[in-house]
C-alpha cells in the first residue's frame, strides 16, 4: 500500500529488487517506494529477466500508479565496442520516464551526461568509499552515490553530510565479499565478464587450503540484513534502503518489502517493530544474515558457514490474481495438494493461514492437486489481489 | 620504451642498471592491498634509488573507507613532493588534485573503454602523472586508446595478476596462515594464491602476464611504459628477465618462470562474445501487447488485460512456443464467475475461446499490426 508521512519528517526510501515485470508490480503492492530494473543489455544480471521495451513502459505505467519510482540499471564496465547504440538508448528510458540511471562506468557515466535530463546514480560496483570519491563522480554529473557495501551506516552519513548528494545503501541481500568491480574471477576462469553479468559466483564455493582434504567457505558472504538498525538509518539521513536480489523470486520480494516497510513504519509511529517483520526475513532462502560492516566492520562471522544455507525449507505457492464474491483465484508457481498448510503475505499485519481443503480449476471442477502455472479458486477470506502465497513454514 | 619495476630489495636496484628505468615502485605494508615494505624499509630503499637517480613511487593501490580515509590523505601527504604516488582509490585521487599533489591513477579495476580513462584524465588533469591501463583491453581496443589518449599511460608488462580483492582477513578468520594455495573439486580447476595482508586479502591467477613480446609494438602505439613485478624474481629469473627486455622474446623467460605465462587478454578478450550474445530480446511489434494468458482449458484461455476496458469483438495474436505468430477473432467472453460479457469487458481477467495452446505468460497483441 502507498505510505504516505508528514512532509517534515525524514524517511527513507525503500528500493526493491525488480527482475521482471510480475516482480515489479509484487514490490509496488508490498511497499517499496522505487524499483529498480535491468534495461536492455548493459546491467549486471544477464540471469535476470531485463526488461524489454514493452515490459519497461508496462512497469512504468504499473509504478505510477502505486507512486513508486523505477531506475534502471546500466552498471555494467563497458568496452569500447559496446557504446555504439547506447546514447541513443538512454535518450529512450529517459523519454519513456525512468527516474534515474544507475550507473558504474565513468565512460558510461560520460555519454549519460552528455545525454542529459535525467537523474545520474553511482552503482555500488564503482566501490565509492568515501566523501572524496564521492565528490569526484558528482563532477561526472551523479546526484546519489550507492556506496560500497564495506561502509556503515555511519560513514554513509558523513559522506552525505560532506557531499550534500543523496546516499543509498544497501540494506538487504546477498554481498560479493570482494569490493564491488575488483572481482574478475570468472574473466581469468572461465572467459565471462563478471563485470558486464558473467560472473560464476566461484567465491560461493567450499575450497580445499593447503591440500586439507576439508573444504572451508573461505569467500562466500553472508546476507546482509540491516533490519534492526532501522532506527539508525533514519538517524543518518540515509536516503534510500536498497534491497539486493534481482534475480531473487516474487516471494523474496514481497517478503523483505513487507518487513523493511514495517520497519520504516515502526519508526515512523515511535512504537516497537512487529515481530513477524524479522520472522518475514527468514521465510526464504539465505545464507545466514549479518550486519556486515552497517554498525561495526564486518568480522569472521560476515563469511556463510556451511550449515547457514537453507535453500528448499519454504514453497512459493502462487499469486492471487482475481477475487471474485468469497473465492480467490490464485496463479500457481509451484504444485499444491489438498491438506498444504498455506501462508498468505499480507500487505499489512500478520499474515493469513489456510490448511487447504476444497478447490477448483479454473473448469470448476474439485481438484486435489494443483501444477504449475494452473489457475486455481479456493475459499479463503481476507485475501486480496496481488497477495503471494506459500507453504507455511 | 621506459619500463617501471615493483622493487623490494636494493640487490635489484642494482640488476636494473642496464634498463630503461626512471621509476622504480615500493609495495607498502599497510597501503598497497597486496601487502609490502614498512615505510621505514621504503625510505632506506627510496634513498639508495635516489642516488641511482631512481624516482621512488609508493604503492597506495588499496581503497579507503571514508572512516580510514583522512588519515590515509595525512600520510600520504606527508611523504616527500619527490616521491610519486601510486592511488587506486578515486577519493584519494580526488583529494590529492585538490592539494595540488602529483600522483598516478590505476584504473586497473573497470576503466575497460576509451571513454572511462578519458573521464579521469581529463577531470584530474594537472596533478594526474599518469594512468595505469586495465589489463582486460584487447589489443583492438588499446591501440586506438594510446592514439587518443592524452595522458601518459602504464600497463603490466610483466607479473601476477590479481583477480580479486576483499577487505575481509579471510585466511586469518579461517584459522590459517596468511599465503595459501586453494583449490577445488568443483570449480575453478588448478590451485589459486590467497594472500592476506594488512589492507585485506587477494587472490591471484594462477598464470602470470608476459607482455615482453609485444613491447616493440606497445611502444609503436603509444605505451608510456611497463610495469615489470620483480618481487618473485630471483637471480636466476633475471638474466632470463633481462634477455625477454633486450629481444622482445619471453620465450627462455617462459620455460625458466615457476608459472605458466600468457598474454592475457591483449590478443583477444573472449569475454566479448559471450557479452554480444546476452543482448536484449527486441520488440517485434508496433504495437504493445494489452495482455497475458494466466491459464487454459480445453477450449479457453484465462487471460489478463493489463489496462484497457476492451469492447468485442477483438482481433487478437500471440506468439506460440515454437516462434509462429496466430491471429484470431474474439466474440465471446465470460467472467471469473462464468457469466458471459456482452459487449465490453469490464474486469482485467476473463475466460475466452482458445483458437490454440498457449503458455502462461504468452503475451497478448491486438491483432493485424505486426511490423512487415
Amino acid at each position: 500500500m502507498p505510505f504516505t508521512m508528514n512532509s517534515n519528517n525524514f524517511v527513507p526510501e525503500i528500493l526493491a529488487p525488480a527482475g521482471n515485470l510480475e516482480k515489479l508490480k509484487v514490490a509496488c503492492r508490498y511497499g517499496a517506494d522505487a524499483v529498480y530494473v535491468g534495461g536492455l543489455q548493459y546491467g549486471l544480471r544477464s540471469g535476470a529477466d531485463n526488461f524489454d521495451e514493452t515490459q519497461l513502459k508496462e512497469g512504468l505505467r504499473f509504478a505510477q500508479r502505486y507512486g513508486v519510482k523505477v531506475y534502471v540499471t546500466l552498471n555494467a564496465f563497458l568496452h569500447d565496442q559496446d557504446f555504439e547504440n547506447l546514447a541513443s538508448d538512454i535518450e529512450s528510458l529517459r523519454d519513456w520516464g525512468v527516474a534515474a540511471l544507475i550507473i558504474s562506468d565513468p565512460g558510461v557515466m560520460t555519454v549519460a551526461q552528455r545525454v542529459g535530463g535525467v537523474a545520474l546514480h553511482l552503482s555500488t560496483q564503482a566501490s565509492c568509499l568515501n566523501r572524496s570519491s564521492a565528490k569526484l563522480w558528482s563532477r561526472l554529473g551523479v546526484s546519489r552515490v550507492i556506496t560500497g557495501r564495506e561502509l556503515g551506516i555511519m560513514e554513509g552519513q558523513k559522506i552525505k553530510a560532506a557531499t550534500g548528494l543523496e546516499v543509498e545503501m544497501f540494506i538487504h541481500g546477498a554481498m560479493c565479499s570482494a569490493y564491488s568491480g575488483n572481482c574478475t574471477i570468472s574473466n581469468y576462469t572461465a572467459g565471462r565478464d563478471s563485470n558486464r553479468g558473467g560472473c560464476k559466483q566461484s567465491c560461493r564455493f567450499s575450497y580445499k587450503v593447503n591440500e586439507s582434504s576439508d573444504l572451508l567457505p573461505l569467500m562466500s558472504s553472508r546476507d546482509l540484513n540491516g533490519l534492526g538498525l532501522m532506527k539508525t538509518w533514519f538517524d543518518a539521513g540515509i536516503d534510500s534502503l536498497k534491497i539486493e536480489g534481482r534475480m531473487k523470486s516474487c516471494l523474496y520480494v514481497a517478503s523483505t518489502c513487507k518487513a523493511y516497510r514495517e520497519g520504516v513504519n515502526a519508526v515512523i509511529e515511535q512504537r516497537a517493530m512487529a515481530s513477524w517483520a524479522e520472522q518475514a526475513l527468514e521465510s526464504f532462502s539465505n545464507r545466514g544474515y549479518t550486519q556486515a560492516s552497517l554498525a561495526t566492520r564486518a568480522g569472521s562471522d560476515s563469511i556463510a558457514k556451511a550449515e547457514d544455507e537453507n535453500k528448499t525449507k519454504f514453497n512459493w505457492v502462487g499469486q492471487v490474481i482475481a477475487i471474485q464474491g468469497q473465492k480467490a483465484w490464485v496463479q500457481l508457481k509451484n504444485p499444491v495438494f489438498k491438506g498444504d498448510r498455506l501462508e498468505a503475505i499480507t500487505y499489512q499485519g500478520p499474515n493469513l493461514y489456510l490448511t487447504l481443503q476444497e478447490f477448483e480449476n479454473i473448469e470448476g471442477a474439485v481438484i486435489e492437486r494443483g501444477t504449475q502455472e494452473k489457475v486455481v479458486s479456493l475459499n479463503w477470506e481476507g485475501l486480496e489481489a496481488g497477495m503471494i502465497i506459500k507453504q507455511a513454514s | 620504451m621506459k619500463f617501471v619495476p615493483i622493487i623490494q630489495s636494493v640487490e635489484q636496484l642494482d640488476w636494473i642498471a642496464t634498463v630503461a628505468v626512471d621509476e622504480v615502485i615500493f609495495y607498502h605494508r599497510q597501503f598497497s592491498r597486496e601487502g609490502g615494505l614498512d615505510f621505514e624499509a621504503i625510505k632506506r630503499l627510496a634513498q639508495v634509488a635516489e642516488l641511482k637517480a631512481y624516482r621512488p613511487l609508493i604503492q597506495v593501490d588499496r581503497l579507503i573507507e571514508q572512516s580510514g580515509f583522512e588519515n590515509v590523505l595525512e600520510t600520504c601527504l606527508s611523504w616527500p613532493k619527490a616521491w610519486g604516488i601510486r592511488v587506486q582509490d578515486l577519493g584519494l585521487a580526488q583529494a590529492l588534485y585538490e592539494k595540488n599533489r602529483s600522483f598516478q591513477l590505476i584504473l586497473e579495476a573497470g576503466h575497460a573503454n576509451f571513454l572511462a580513462v578519458e573521464a579521469w584524465s581529463q577531470l584530474l588533469a594537472g596533478p594526474l602523472e599518469r594512468v595505469v591501463l586495465n589489463n582486460e583491453i584487447p589489443k583492438r581496443n588499446l591501440h586506438p586508446m594510446l592514439a587518443k589518449l592524452e595522458c601518459p599511460s602504464e600497463s603490466l608488462g610483466f607479473g601476477s595478476l590479481v583477480m580479486y580483492y576483499t577487505p575481509r582477513a579471510l585466511l586469518s578468520w579461517s584459522g590459517q596462515v596468511k599465503h595459501a594455495l586453494i583449490s577445488s573439486d568443483v570449480v575453478l580447476s588448478g590451485k589459486y594464491w590467497l594472500l592476506e595482508s594488512e589492507a585485506g586479502t587477494v587472490m591471484y591467477f594462477n598464470k602470470d602476464l608476459s607482455l615482453l613480446r609485444y613491447i616493440g609494438e606497445l611502444d609503436q602505439a603509444g605505451l608510456g611504459c611497463l610495469r615489470l613485478d620483480l618481487r618473485e624474481v630471483g637471480p636466476e629469473h633475471w638474466l632470463f628477465l633481462l634477455d625477454a627486455l633486450q629481444s622482445n622474446s619471453d620465450a627462455p623467460l617462459k620455460s625458466n618462470w615457476p608459472r605458466p605465462l600468457l598474454h592475457g587478454f591483449y590478443g583477444e578478450n573472449k569475454s566479448d562474445s559471450v557479452f554480444d550474445r546476452l543482448g536484449t530480446k527486441q520488440v517485434e511489434w508496433s504495437r504493445e501487447p494489452w495482455g497475458e494468458v494466466l491459464d487454459q482449458t480445453s477450449s479457453r484461455l484465462l487471460v489478463r488485460a493489463w489496462r484497457e476496458q476492451l469492447e468485442l469483438p477483438l482481433s487478437l495474436a500471440a506468439k506460440d512456443g515454437k516462434g509462429r505468430w496466430h491471429e484470431w477473432s474474439v466474440e465471446r467472453v465470460y467472467g471469473l464467475d462464468g457469466a458471459e460479457y456482452e459487449k465490453r469487458i469490464p474486469t482485467e481477467i476473463f475466460l475466452m475461446q482458445r483458437p490454440k495452446r498457449f503458455a502462461s505468460g504468452t503475451l497478448l497483441y491486438r491483432g493485424l499490426e505486426k511490423k512487415g
